[in-house]
């Protein structure tokens, strides 16, 4: 064994380790392992072994190596091996346990490489590199192991910068090292570029401007970049058909001032008068008794399946008449709930799973039955001096979405803000955040403790980072493109 | 001309569809490390990521996105500390198919705990279209309990678009100006 410095990171060998546990290793003493270790492609190379005591063989294979070379060895393992000649790191390893064996074999190698020397330099006579190792055993070769060539062979190619072979599997070259062992193979690692995919990539564009051209350009681009994941919306859209079905959700109020919105009646109304409130009912009723709930809106019969958070229903929520059945007024009587027995309900369900074509996400139905039902009011309920906040994001993959949605979801989350609030400081038309102020309502998704509005009254909503804002141009102009 | 290098992290259980939701909307074609799986993990996935997976989101000017997802295994997670050292967010993906959900949100947030106090969590729950309970609602009651605020959607890892929602729902977390 050579002489050794502690202030270099130790060579280490890995033996007899299965790939899986090689790929993480080889990851860690790539990175911040790599202050401790470093890796080399042969056992003659190394300071030290890393061995995993579980693999089959291995801890015989490591006696006979330690036999001949007589250099440590970091052993994994489950169990304690009750072997003083190796560092033992306990399985499931850490990273900071396997530093630990690092800095401990250092430590030895440092202290045997010190007596060497002392010896040297009395002893002449007695070479270093004898000292230490015993005299090879008879018959055994270093590399007749079958356990390396193994390991070997079925190496997944990992690389220290992360970039991997991964489904491709590239079969490690295997090459002959002339000049250290005769018969070591080692595998060579192909190294990999990742490639490119053959899909557009647009060059960054311009933040928006503020203007009132750039800012319709910006609806319809901020709908276009989310429409497509409303489960109902996936066939492509004529800018003409995204501003009506805009209009149907979001009303086409530009700017309403406060006093306004609760002196104007038209732009008040009242969920229990319309099918919503029965809708709401009916999912309050089918979270209590967790059976299915039947709404009879004459000719259609709606049902609520809460176990699957589905809803039945025979009128296509996109539709023009499900939007004039939610915005149309109910009579006295015209809507009734029923809540289904077992037989009943298990016949829905199996209708639910078979008809798909008539059954929502739960959560989507009642949030576009909200916006139909509102169209840019807001319920004669509200407080317009209130500060709400947004308790949870919606299921923005799944719902019908309108532009700004997520961002007022975004800055609604960080501090409360009474509705015209948003609007000014997002300098948006007020009725988006109408809309969305409407669609978290019917999911009760506000904040209803008061404490916990109050601590983030004060919060101040972080400033624009520009690596942020530059992977979100980036993102929202894919999608809006794609 | 010196490269940004930024990371967001993918985290999970095993087969929760990290890897295929890197591949949804990485610029390249991911550099992955799934193997035969050998142990219990074989009994929900045919093959299982050992090391983690990699890709990337292209900014322009040299300038990059990288995105890691780490190994399903939990018998690697102390790879995790080092996967998210530059990391801006997490992604957490659950498997909506596992018997205990619960018990899976509260291993990963608690295993990148300080991560996620210091940065961004956003939830992605896949597989809802093979089994719909729990619910949102659910997770969302979770999320409270364990004491996280964090936008939570449903997505199929397949769907681009549905990953980059969950990455702008990460970004506008992170900063709710981000687009202004």
């Amino acid at each position: 064994m050579g002489t050794f410095k502690q202030s270099h990171p130790l060579k280490v060998y890995l033996s007899d380790i299965s790939p899986h546990s090689q790929a993480i290793l080889e990851f860690f003493i790539g990175s911040t392992g790599g202050k401790t270790f470093t890796l080399v492609a042969t056992a003659a190379e190394a300071d030290a072994y890393i061995t995993d005591f579980d693999y089959p063989g291995s801890k015989e294979h490591w006696e006979a190596e330690h036999a001949v070379s007589a250099k440590p060895c970091i052993a994994l393992s489950i169990e304690d091996p009750q072997n003083p000649l190796v560092e033992w790191v306990s399985k499931p390893i850490t990273a900071n346990a396997l530093v630990d064996a690092g800095v401990s074999i250092s430590q030895k190698l440092q202290k045997v490489s010190s007596d060497n020397q002392e010896e040297e330099s009395t002893t002449e006579t007695v070479s270093r590199r004898s000292f230490k190792r015993p005299p090879p055993l008879p018959g055994l070769s270093t590399t007749q192991s079958p356990f390396r060539k193994k390991v070997l062979s079925s190496s997944p190619a990992i690389h220290t910068a992360g970039y991997t072979s991964g489904n491709r599997h590239h079969a490690p070259v295997i090459r002959e090292v002339a000049g250290q062992h005769d018969d070591v193979a080692v595998a060579e690692r192909p190294k990999l570029e990742p490639k490119v995919k053959q899909t557009t990539s647009t060059p960054a564009r311009p933040q928006t401007s503020s203007s009132v051209a750039t800012q319709q350009a910006e609806e319809i681009r901020d709908d276009a970049s989310t429409q497509d994941n409303s489960p109902a919306r996936r066939q492509v859209l004529s800018v003409e058909q995204i501003r009506r079905r805009q209009k149907l959700l979001c009303g086409n109020h530009e700017n309403i001032s406060h006093s306004k919105l609760k002196q104007n009646e038209e732009l008040n109304y009242n969920s229990e008068n319309f099918f919503l409130g029965t809708l709401i009912a009916g999912l309050r009723l089918a979270k209590q008794t967790k059976q299915v709930v039947q709404i009879k809106f004459e000719p259609h019969q709606f049902y609520i399946c809460y176990d699957e958070y589905l809803v039945f229903s025979p009128l296509e929520p996109q539709s023009d008449e499900y939007a004039e059945l939610c915005f149309t007024r109910v009579k006295p009587g015209q809507v009734n709930l029923h809540i289904l027995g077992s037989k009943e309900s298990n016949e829905i369900k199996k209708r639910i799973h078979t008809d798909a074509n008539f059954t929502h996400d739960l959560e989507s139905f009642i949030w576009t039955s909200s916006l139909l039902t509102s169209r840019g009011r807001v319920p004669s309920t509200l407080d317009c001096e209130t500060q709400y906040l947004l308790k949870h994001w919606p299921n923005f993959t799944r719902i019908e979405n309108f532009p700004f949605a997520m961002k007022i979801a975004a800055r609604w989350q960080k501090k409360p803000y009474k509705l015209s609030e948003i609007a000014r400081e997002m300098d948006i038309p007020i009725r988006y955040v109408i809309a969305f102020y409407n669609g978290v309502l019917g999911l009760s998704l506000f904040e209803t403790k008061q404490s916990k509005i109050e601590q983030k009254i004060n919060i101040q909503p972080p400033k624009n980072k520009g690596l942020i804002a530059r992977l979100f141009g980036r993102l929202t102009r894919n999608e809006a493109t794609s | 001309m010196s490269q940004i290098n930024r990371k967001i992290i993918f985290t999970g259980p095993v087969g929760s569809g990290k890897t295929t939701a890197i591949n949804s909307i990485s610029d390249i074609d991911i550099v992955s490390t799934n193997q035969n799986a050998s142990d219990m993990t074989q009994k929900r996935k045919r093959d299982t990521t050992v090391a983690m997976d990699y890709g990337v989101i292209k900014l322009g000017n040299d300038e990059k996105v990288h995105l890691y997802g780490t190994p399903g295994q939990e018998r690697f997670d102390f790879m995790w500390s080092i996967l998210t050292k530059g990391g801006i967010g997490l992604v957490l993906l659950l498997d909506n198919t596992r018997k205990d959900s619960f018990n899976d949100m509260k291993f990963y947030t608690n295993s990148f705990k300080d991560f996620i106090e210091e940065h961004q969590m956003v939830v992605g729950i896949t597989q809802t279209d093979r089994q719909r309970t729990p619910s949102i609602s659910q997770y969302r009651e979770w999320l409270d309990e364990l004491g996280y605020e964090a936008p939570i959607f449903e997505v199929d890892a397949r769907k681009r678009e549905d990953i980059s929602l969950l990455l702008q729902g990460l970004l506008l977390s992170l900063d709710p100006g981000v687009a202004e």
